[in-house]
């Protein structure tokens, strides 16, 4: 669990009518000419299918894909490369990432006042089986790294964990909270 | 994992340390990686275009891994499938990798690989041990090498085969694995097995070598053979395969593919890449000639117990089906699950099973699919599934009785399209999607027609379903456009300076009896306009079609005159201010531009085999220098000697081909051919004539040091060897 560096998170929108996967194609592609701070490549097209990723930003250090998994429309940021630091500093780097890219979603022009991502719920996703096998005891590990980290975006209680992957799939931990803080406040909370 | 696998990869994972260190050139890295199935993708040169300008992508500093192949760009992964055939673990595994190397996508190919783009270089030697130890290999997936064998995805449980090819293609792949003989190809050789001559699903007449099963009566007892085909191929001048043998005898079949290998790889054209495809040498040489050739070959080679062991388990190696054999009659409805059975439902030869198609858009499937069809499998049929070259997936042995259930199992999981095999079940290869050489967005274009055509598909008139599109995005063919009634290959045309998306329309291949023939090429159309043109096609066939004329028939009687007649004034493209939709691509956003094309890495970079083992045994003389910092000084000496046994080897087999392995051999003729004729250092060739008459036994660190750096210097000694006869005649 300790090598742990591959970690998805993903926000859910408040209304999945909000975003379409032409408006995103669109504004992906325009990312990749404005970044200066992470290395953005290409955004690949999957819409012909019906589940799974269906407009997906591909970086170098992280890709970005919209999707409605577990019958949920979101942003998931999936962070690739390795991070400076122990687990519970690379798992907040990747929140505060994953924070950025969903407000500059928000905030886009074409978007703005129109997208709002729902700052109630979260799911962390460990990327790795061979680092962070999906058993009983790492699931609670993985709780135990991100309590701390939850307890300065959210207050301490107010939110609750759930896994229901079956041992196969990825280690995932969905978080749900009565917070109705938007995600600038959370990434506030978290810089 | 077989212990030579685990070797292999560890092998090529010092590579990348040493590719990283400079230590070993990027042509060389390029070659090693391509073999191994790690393959450059678009960008990968670092450069994009955006819609107006071409932007630098700022990949962080590194070496190359290839000639402007950046280390840090993704990308694509091909893994081989032998003849498609997958089993439950196997396809849990590769839905695994997909999430956590890939982008949660897996991709069939044409040729019943699977491929996951943006793959990280460095994630590449877990992705594959995590691969072998499935049993699953990426080794000569791509390069000059002998590519995944192809075959029927129906064998074994066709109506119409002679005899299941299964057998045959699994022995034929485990024989040229890696072979010696195999090593040295100026170009890749592709082989394709079917089990009857009629039907198309092995294509085995626009294969490098095709193998049609057949049978004869020899001595009152009828033995198996293959009708034996070589030297077709499609790519920008498509080949019909030509006939080498009426009847090739099953236990010919190895030894004579080996000899076809060593004629490919002695006299095939090495420097001309455009040219070095065995249907060039053999058109060049004749097909008696080539005989000629290969059987003196074959008649000189090594007997090799291999080439027949195989046989005696062939009956043996039989599918069984999960469920017992039912019957059922279904009745006709007007829905999805009528039209799902009606092209999705084949009745195999065993009565009371079916093989059911799951049709994938554009050859993709998500990771989360995957896992759950491994599931389905696992509820219906067992381990009977295979990936087929029109980029779909076969579920075999299913018994009838569960089609209903299984029908509404994978619509839950998004994959009962119905179409399979027909107008809809089009077949793209990746092009400008993340292939570097794609000129037209062959993915974009056939998501359209995939959606326009869908829309319409329980009212298409039955001729029209039948027929078949293939799509390439450029000229190479690998959505083999030619043997559809309707191909469309991406090129590109300037309107007034600016550059617009077109497909040139290729009409009239032949599906049926393994591509019995190509299509015509009839112009170029602006890609926008495309899905016109299968409009127009599809009216006027019906319309002037006599009686049941096949597609290929109607295009031969009308002519290409009036077929291009017909399409003229879809060719027209208004100026950029009038309607600037013609200058952008299907699926993409930004303004068309041809500006970020890349060099092609599917020839592989040319390296010969000897520059290959010699830097093997380079990568031998860094294990010892690890083995050495880590105090294992006995394993640091054995590495050293190796390590110049290999590279004297790999000289000797310059002259000597069929040297044996053993080591007093290898110093001999290396003696004899080198030393003697002073083509060698000779203080280097007395390191290696010492350190093997000294052995490898009882040297302490200082003594394993000295034979290090004699090794290294043994390496040097044999790349300027190798270069002092390869020399140009001044």
């Amino acid at each position: 669990m300790q090598n742990l560096h591959k970690i998805n998170i993903k926000w859910h929108l408040q209304d999945p009518e909000m975003l379409n996967d032409e408006e995103l194609y669109r504004i992906f592609n325009e990312w990749i000419s404005d970044s200066s701070e992470e290395v953005l490549i290409d955004v690949a097209d999957y819409k012909h299918l019906n589940h799974g990723p269906t407009t997906i930003l591909i970086g170098h250090e992280a890709n970005y894909f919209l999707e409605s998994e577990d019958q949920t429309k979101g942003l998931v940021y999936a962070r690739k490369q390795t991070q400076e630091g122990d687990l519970s500093t690379r798992l907040a780097a990747t929140l505060r990432a994953s924070l950025k890219g969903c407000i500059k979603l928000e905030n886009h022009p074409e978007l703005q006042g129109r997208l709002k991502f729902d700052g109630s719920t979260v799911r962390f996703t460990a990327n790795d089986r061979l680092h962070a096998p999906n058993t009983k005891n790492n699931v609670q590990l993985f709780e135990q790294y991100l309590s701390p980290i939850l307890d300065t975006i959210f207050s301490p209680n107010s939110y609750a964990f759930d896994n229901e992957k079956k041992t196969s799939e990825r280690l995932t931990v969905n978080v749900q909270t009565s917070s109705t803080a938007d995600l600038s406040d959370l990434l506030k909370k978290l810089t | 994992m077989i212990a030579d696998i685990s070797e292999e990869i560890d092998i090529f994972e010092t590579q990348i340390k040493l590719r990283k260190e400079e230590k070993i050139e990027e042509k060389l890295f390029a070659e090693t990686r391509l073999r191994r199935g790690a393959y450059g993708q678009r960008y990968d040169n670092g450069q994009r275009y955006d819609g107006q300008i071409n932007q630098t992508i700022n990949y962080p500093p590194m070496p190359t891994k290839g000639p402007d192949t950046f280390w840090h760009a993704p990308g694509m992964m091909r893994i081989k499938i032998p003849f498609g055939g997958l089993n439950i673990e196997q396809m849990e595994t590769l839905a695994d990798l997909a999430e956590e190397y890939s982008d949660e996508i897996l991709h069939i190919t044409t040729r019943q690989d699977v491929q996951l783009h943006y793959i990280h270089i460095d994630d590449t030697p877990d992705l594959m041990r995590r691969l072998a130890a499935v049993g699953i290999t990426t080794r000569e997936a791509c390069g000059n090498s002998v590519r995944n064998i192809t075959a029927c995805p129906l064998s074994g449980v066709c109506r119409g085969e002679l005899f299941d090819v299964t057998p045959y293609a699994h022995a034929l792949m485990e024989f040229l694995l890696g072979h010696p003989d195999c090593q040295d190809f100026g170009r890749k050789f592709k082989i394709a097995f079917s089990g009857c001559l009629h039907e198309a699903c092995g294509l085995a007449n626009m294969h490098d070598m095709g193998a049609i099963a057949t049978t004869k009566e020899v001595d009152g007892k009828l033995k198996k053979g293959f009708k034996l085909f070589v030297g077709g191929g499609l790519g920008a001048v498509p080949h019909q395969a030509q006939l080498y043998s009426e009847f090739l005898p099953v236990e010919e079949l190895l030894p004579l593919s080996q000899a076809i290998a060593r004629v490919f790889a002695r006299i095939g054209e090495k420097k001309n890449r455009n040219r070095a495809r065995i249907k060039f040498m053999i058109a060049k040489l004749g097909i008696e000639e080539f005989k000629k050739l290969v059987e003196e070959e074959r008649n000189i080679l090594p007997h090799d117990d291999r080439w027949t062991s195989y046989l005696d388990r062939v009956d043996s190696i039989q599918e069984t089906a999960l469920k017992k054999p039912t019957e059922m009659t279904l009745g006709k409805t007007n829905d999805s699950f009528s039209e799902w059975i009606d092209t999705n439902i084949y009745q195999q030869r065993q009565s009371g099973y079916v093989t059911a198609t799951i049709a994938l858009p554009l050859g993709d499937i998500t990771s989360c699919q995957m896992r759950d069809l491994a599931e389905l499998s696992r509820k219906y049929v067992k381990e009977t599934i295979r990936t087929t070259v029109e980029q779909n997936i076969v579920m075999r042995w299913v018994s009838k009785s569960d089609i209903s259930a299984l029908f509404h199992d994978l619509k839950t999981i998004g994959l009962a399209e119905p179409g399979a095999g027909t107008i809809v079940d089009i077949t793209s290869c990746p092009g400008t999607d993340t292939c570097k050489l794609g000129i037209s967005s062959s993915r974009g274009l056939t998501a359209q027609l995939r959606k326009d055509l869908a829309e319409k598909s329980l009212n298409l008139d039955e001729a029209i379903k039948e027929l078949r599109i293939k799509i390439s995005g450029c000229f190479n063919s690998c959505g083999q456009h030619h043997a559809a009634d309707i191909g469309f290959y991406g090129n590109s045309r300037k309107i007034n300076g600016v550059t617009v998306p077109h497909f040139q329309v290729v009409l009239g291949g032949q599906w049926k009896e393994n591509v019995g023939s190509f299509g015509l090429a009839m112009g170029a159309v602006p890609a926008k306009k495309i899905p016109a043109v299968v409009e127009r096609l599809s009216e006027r066939f019906i319309k002037e079609r006599d009686k049941e004329e096949p597609f290929t028939n109607y295009v031969q009687r009308i002519g290409k005159r009036e077929l291009k007649k017909m399409l003229d004034d879809l060719t027209n493209v208004p100026p950029l201010e009038e309607d600037s939709w013609y200058y952008q691509d299907w699926g993409d956003t930004r303004t068309y531009s041809i500006g970020d094309i890349g060099k092609g890495e599917c020839a592989g970079e040319i390296v010969s085999a000897t520059i290959i083992e010699v830097a093997a045994a380079e990568r031998e003389v860094f294990e010892a220098q690890i083995a050495l910092e880590e105090d294992r000084v006995k394993d640091a000496v054995e590495y050293s000697y190796r390590a110049i046994l290999r590279a004297a080897r790999a000289l000797v087999r310059e002259e000597y081909y069929d040297i044996p392995e053993d080591p007093d051999t290898v110093v001999r003729e290396f003696r004899s051919r080198y030393f003697e004729r002073e083509l060698f250092s000779p203080q280097f060739a007395n390191y290696f004539f010492t350190a093997h008459q000294d052995g490898i036994d009882g040297l302490d660190a200082k003594s394993a040091h000295r034979r290090i750096e004699e090794a290294q210097l043994f390496i040097e000694g044999s790349y300027t060897c190798y270069d002092k006869l390869t020399a140009a005649p001044q």
